[in-house]
């Protein structure tokens, strides 16, 4: 009674069940549930944007119990919620990251909140490099899943087909698809929020747009820059305004590197720590004047 | 079956799998060879009328009876008097897993054995749809699938394919309530009704609840009675006045199968208790059924039949739909659909 489809069906099966016998349904927000990873002894990691309430959270585990959870801490911009709860159910196994490659066939597990281990199958359809979350948030590897997340699914695991938890799927870090975050980041800044109980990020305090340079005006600052990034706004007691940083100063170099869009500031940011000193290149009424700016730490956004 | 490939597998469904065309209907559903002896097991939204033609896979047309129907259930079976029928497989839905591969075939969109699989995403009642169990697949649904056949890796028909929810998630009815239908096999003899006339129109508008903090954006149906004779207030009002009285501090209209109840009996003069109530819906309009379906489910006395344009008797009902993209579970039932318009014309010049 069987062929390559059923074998490769059973095989599907087996890897649903394992994979969820760590996914847990999180009742974080009014109505529905929505899924969650139990990563850590003792430890959950939920998709931020479903978890609206900040107490009275209560976890399904794969057992069928019901039991209390305290969130221990939020990072938006990676859409990570992490809550703790008393369990001794075993977390799942750290698996370490092989080379993805887009067409991998992988699952969506998750746990409904009345229908137990939900799943759905697809293909991983890109793998990138770095990218930023629209929150701002660092992510190390990008994944996207050609694949479906139904109601309630954000927060699943995303996994291979034998069941090992390659990371977490959300559909709230991209309005077009479903994202996942690799595992190498889940630890990362659950390492952080342990320690810290946030993920801080470097900050300046500015509003930025950038702008194109006559070449006058470089080669006058002796700039390469074709472009620059204009301040428009500077916020008060921000590391720009203590630098001291105008509205109106165009940003040319930070550090020696070159900066020609927004994006430029966000990648320097990103590499240095808070605290560390910034050496920027403006162009302030026409002239070269050079400033040192102490990074500070991005306010927490919710 | 030893072993068998999947071209076996999906050309042996396709075999079991046939176009069930009501009359007077521009589109058709799909239905499902249950046995050799000439049952034909569909939705009993595609079982809009009593006489049918079923199509089976090489060709054959057949007039077909209709023999049993359950709106509540939304299975109805045809008798075709037919030889050498090639009857589907039955397997066990409740020994599915999610993650299974399942097939589903039908004739979506006027597209004759089309097949699409996928895996199971769930098994179990769908929040906001009804508390019944459905197969929850995660397959490739399009109108005209409805009443066609979802199977397992092997081939056996695990559902009957109904309706696709939250864009794409297909729902099966699942084969132990097939079976459970068919040992009942119940009948649908429209029961004598009272009768008024009047038009169900969706709405959508901003309802505070009690319950939940802030605003939840309620979309339903508004009940319109056409006036004649004694002046009543019209069931949209009654409504509204049982918002008011609930915004006011009283009983909340949290049971909106009760609250229409009462809106109708204002509206249409009083219906003895335990009397048929017959919701006639508009054909045509799958979103209003489904709503209607998952709110009657627990209403035995409440049937609802599908009518030509004209509402009969007036119920409606109202079904919260979630303004967040995760929340919103909106329920397109695969109801017929016409054949499409863009099949190839010739391209004979015009003559002069």
């Amino acid at each position: 009674m069987t062929n390559s489809l059923t074998e490769l069906s059973q095989l599907l099966a087996a890897a649903v069940e394992k994979s969820g016998q760590h996914v847990v349904a999180v009742h974080g927000r009014p109505r529905m549930a929505s899924s969650g990873i139990l990563w850590r002894p003792g430890l959950i990691v939920a998709a931020n944007h479903t978890i609206t309430r900040e107490d009275e959270i209560e976890a399904l585990l794969p057992d069928g119990s019901t039991v209390r959870a305290r969130l221990k801490a939020r990072d938006a911009a990676t859409d990570i919620a992490l809550l703790e709860l008393d369990t001794t159910l075993a977390p799942a196994p750290a698996t370490p990251v092989t080379d993805l490659k887009p067409g991998l066939l992988t699952l969506s597990v998750g746990r409904s909140a009345t229908n137990g281990t939900t799943a759905t199958m697809g293909v991983l359809s890109a793998v990138g490099g770095p990218w930023r979350s629209w929150l701002g948030g660092h992510i190390e590897q990008f994944l996207r899943l050609d694949l479906a997340l139904y109601p309630g699914a954000s927060g699943a695991a995303f996994t291979d087909t034998h069941g090992n938890i390659l990371g977490m799927a959300t559909s709230g870090l991209s309005r077009t698809s479903i994202v996942a975050l690799p595992a190498v980041t889940v630890n990362r800044v659950l390492d952080a929020l342990l320690s810290t109980g946030r993920v801080s990020r470097g900050y300046l305090g500015v509003g930025l747009q950038p702008v194109a340079l006559p070449a006058e005006l470089t080669r006058k600052a002796d700039v390469p820059n074709r472009h620059g990034v204009i301040i428009l706004s500077v916020e008060p007691g921000s590391p720009a305004e203590l630098a001291p940083l105008y509205v109106g100063d165009i940003l040319l170099k930070l550090n020696d590197k070159s900066v020609e869009d927004t994006d430029d500031v966000l990648t320097t940011l990103e590499g240095l720590a808070v605290g560390a000193k910034m050496e920027a290149v403006i162009l302030r009424g026409g002239v070269r004047v050079e400033a040192s700016i102490e990074i500070g730490e991005r306010p927490a956004q919710s | 079956m030893i072993s068998a490939s999947f071209g076996e597998i999906a050309e042996r469904l396709r075999r079991s799998t046939v176009e069930v065309k009501t009359a007077g209907e521009a589109g058709g559903g799909s239905g499902v060879v249950w046995n050799a002896k000439g049952m034909i097991v569909t939705n009993a939204h595609v079982a809009r009328s009593k006489q049918a033609t079923i199509g089976l896979w090489d060709g054959r047309q057949y007039p077909a009876t209709l023999t049993s129907r359950d709106a509540g259930r939304d299975l109805a079976t045809f008798k075709i008097d037919a030889r050498d029928l090639a009857p589907a497989v039955q397997g066990n839905s409740r020994a599915l897993r999610p993650g299974e591969i399942v097939i589903a075939v039908g004739n979506p969109l006027g597209f004759t054995g089309a097949l699409t699989t996928g895996v199971v995403h769930a098994l179990g009642p769908v929040a906001g749809v009804s508390r019944r169990d459905w197969v929850q697949a995660d397959v490739r649904l399009a109108p005209g699938n409805s009443g066609g056949p979802l199977a397992d890796s092997q081939g056996r028909v695990v559902g009957i394919n109904t309706m696709v929810v939250a864009g794409r998630l297909g729902l099966a009815v699942p084969t132990h309530d097939i079976e459970r239908f068919l040992r009942a096999g119940r009948t649908a003899t429209p029961h004598r009704c009272r009768r008024a006339t009047g038009t169900l129109e969706p709405f959508h508008r901003s309802v505070a609840h009690r319950s939940h903090s802030g605003y939840t954006r309620c979309a339903g149906l508004a009940a319109h009675r056409r006036h004649s004779g004694r002046r009543r207030w019209p069931p949209i009002f009654e409504r509204r006045r049982l918002e008011r009285r609930h915004r006011r501090g009283g009983r909340p209209p949290d049971d909106p199968v009760r609250a229409w109840r009462q809106a109708v009996c204002a509206g249409t003069g009083d219906p003895a208790r335990g009397s048929v109530i017959r919701v006639q819906i508009a054909s045509g309009s799958p979103v209003i059924r489904a709503g209607l379906e998952s709110m009657l489910e627990d209403q035995p006395d409440m049937e609802i039949v599908d009518g030509g344009g004209e509402v009969l008797l007036v119920d409606a009902t109202e079904e919260p739909v979630h303004s967040h993209a995760e929340m919103s579970v909106v329920a397109m039932c695969l109801a017929t659909f016409p054949r499409p318009t863009w099949q190839p014309q010739s391209m004979r010049h015009p003559r002069a």
